[in-house]
């Protein structure tokens, strides 16, 4: 009996211990499942990658486009090819347009799709992100046309999305509300959002339309800079990707990104623990990305389900994102502020050796007896001495 | 203004203390909400205003402790022996009090618009301080210095002034 009853409790032992374990991977293939169709464009896009065939990258990603807006009407497919000074390599930025007619204003979806290695976090998820956006706005009717651009060249220095942006015209530019950049989503710590370093009423839509989602912290320059010498110049040097060009345009942006700013690492980071730091390594792979990172189709879905609800939402056209723009220009936020700072500061203190050496010609001199309040270097004779007094018989007096 | 502080020296002697941890709470509470969200990210999950204000009340307490400790310093070392420590001690608190409520009142002017964001960081804290040393000054060198000492008085609070005003815009 008692060995009956010790191996009852044996099997509920190891029942507790293994039925959580399958019922994860019951919940993980589920949710795989309902995504699979992300899974398998990352799995695809980075074996591409893998094989540095940047011709079949593109043709893979126009292949996919094509396949999102298939039956939509008014979608304009486009390429935009480009090469840099000093580089051999030409470039390649892939568009698909979502027109409504009579529509003016519009807004830009974008993601990277070059990678250094594999790619696999930065940036095959974002481009995923892009694909599933891309998919849901095609079924929406919205009163602004939608640009979905992939960038080439990111990892080059910015180099598509400034392409893109120096071949707009005035009238895009202004007529644009908003451009959305998704980049490296999925291998960072927490899933962030940058709109502008302060609140905004387009960070607030946004992150109230989805969780998971946190706004990047508004500290100025990341604790890096005294003066702020980039706080506002930041876009330029602190989380560069390809949403700089068009913010320097005057374009409000909206930045998807992953990482850290936990003060361990006093700044950001992609991760706090350094072995989990993949971008732009030989480890940002496919493999790594599943093993390490089994919530990326979840990220990749947040990111979607937060450009989709914002700009589908009511409010969406009721705020002006550029009012909120803080002024990016270099004299005006950095030298001006500066340079008037420094203006005071001589003022001041040309004021205050002026009025010491007044206060010295007080002290010496007694308050009342001063017939000037002229500042001196050499006291003169009538400063100094007054002439015969009537009750006096000198001829004049040494003044007290 | 101190006849009345001296005729109710205690009750002012709290009060003062009070104004500068508020004041001080007013001024740097957007600070600390970034900066408790980058320190404790993890632990508090987003923004959390209380524990933002929290943490400017008790750095406010730490400022209020300091403040009279170098004023001290500050009449040790210029050798005003017959000024009153205490009494001193309390005038720069509630002077610092107001810069610091100035300089809050002006940066709420941020949550309204970024216009004087970058423009404000580096002026108010010069304007405001600047406005606060000189009437400290002038209220204190009338209380306690003839015309014999203002211009020491005068010239060591210039460069006391100018030091911390550096300190504070360079440094921190």
């Amino acid at each position: 009996m008692r060995r009956l009853w010790l191996a009852l409790i044996a099997i509920l032992l190891v029942a507790v211990v293994l039925v959580p374990n399958v019922a994860t991977a019951e919940e993980a293939d589920g949710s795989r499942a309902q995504n699979s169709e992300i899974y398998t464009f990352v799995e695809e896009l980075c074996e591409l990658n893998k094989s540095k065939d940047k011709d079949a990258v593109r043709d893979f990603l126009a292949d996919k486009f094509k396949e999102a807006l298939s039956g939509v009407e008014g979608v304009e497919f486009g390429e935009q090819i480009f090469t840099f000074n000093g580089l051999t390599d030409s470039y390649v930025n892939l568009e698909a347009k979502l027109t409504n007619s009579g529509a003016t204003k519009q807004i830009i979806v974008g993601a990277h799709y070059d990678s250094m290695y594999e790619g696999a976090g930065d940036n095959a998820c974002g481009v995923a992100a892009l694909y599933l956006t891309m998919q849901r706005l095609a079924k929406e009717n919205l009163s602004f046309n939608i640009v979905f651009v992939a960038f080439d060249g990111e990892e080059d220095g910015l180099l598509g999305s400034e392409y893109y942006v120096n071949s707009m015209s005035q009238a895009d530019i202004d007529n644009t509300l908003v451009m959305f950049n998704i980049d490296t989503i999925a291998t960072g710590d927490n899933l962030y959002l940058m709109c502008e370093n302060r609140p905004t009423k387009l960070a607030n839509l946004i992150l109230q339309s989805v969780d998971g989602l946190q706004e990047k912290p508004h500290a100025k320059g990341t604790f890096s800079n005294t003066f702020d010498f980039f706080g506002y110049g930041y876009y330029e040097t602190v989380q560069g990707s390809d949403h700089t060009p068009f913010r320097l345009q005057g374009i409000p942006i909206a930045f998807f990104f992953s990482g850290t700013y936990s003060a361990s690492v006093w700044g950001y980071s992609e991760s706090a623990d350094t072995s989990n730091e993949v971008m732009n390594t030989v480890s940002d792979t496919f493999e790594n990305l599943v093993a390490k990172h089994p919530d990326f189709e979840e990220r990749i879905t947040t990111v979607s389900d937060a450009v989709v609800a914002t700009v589908t939402s009511n409010e969406f056209l009721t705020i002006d994102a550029r009012k909120q723009l803080v002024n990016l220009n270099f004299w005006y936020t950095v030298w001006w502020p500066i340079i008037a700072a420094v203006v005071i500061g001589i003022v001041a203190i040309s004021l205050a050796i002026l009025y010491y050496r007044k206060l010295q010609k007080n002290a010496i001199l007694g308050e009342t007896e001063i017939k000037s309040q002229t500042v001196f270097d050499k006291p003169k004779a009538e400063d100094i001495f007054s002439f015969k007094s009537d009750d006096s018989d000198d001829i004049f007096t040494f003044k007290k | 203004m101190i006849n009345k502080l001296r005729a109710n020296y205690n009750l002012s002697n709290v009060l003062i203390r009070i104004f500068l941890v508020l004041a001080y709470v007013l001024y740097s509470w957007q600070t600390s909400l970034a900066v408790t969200t980058l320190m404790l990210e993890r632990m508090v999950g987003g923004y959390n205003l209380w524990l933002a204000l929290l943490t400017s009340a008790l750095l406010g307490a730490i400022i209020m402790v300091i403040v009279p400790f170098i004023s001290n310093i500050f009449l040790n070392y210029s050798h005003f022996y017959t000024v009153p420590r205490a009494e001193y001690g309390l005038l720069t608190m509630l002077f610092i009090a107001l810069y610091f409520a100035i300089c809050g009142l002006l940066k709420l002017i941020n949550l309204i618009t970024p216009i004087l964001l970058v423009w404000g960081e580096i002026l108010f804290p010069v304007l405001v301080s600047l406005g606060c040393v000189i009437w400290f000054y002038s209220v204190t060198a009338n209380l306690y210095f003839n015309n014999q000492t203002k211009p020491y008085y005068f010239r060591n609070i210039a460069i006391t002034y100018l030091v911390l005003i550096i300190v504070a815009e360079v440094l921190l």
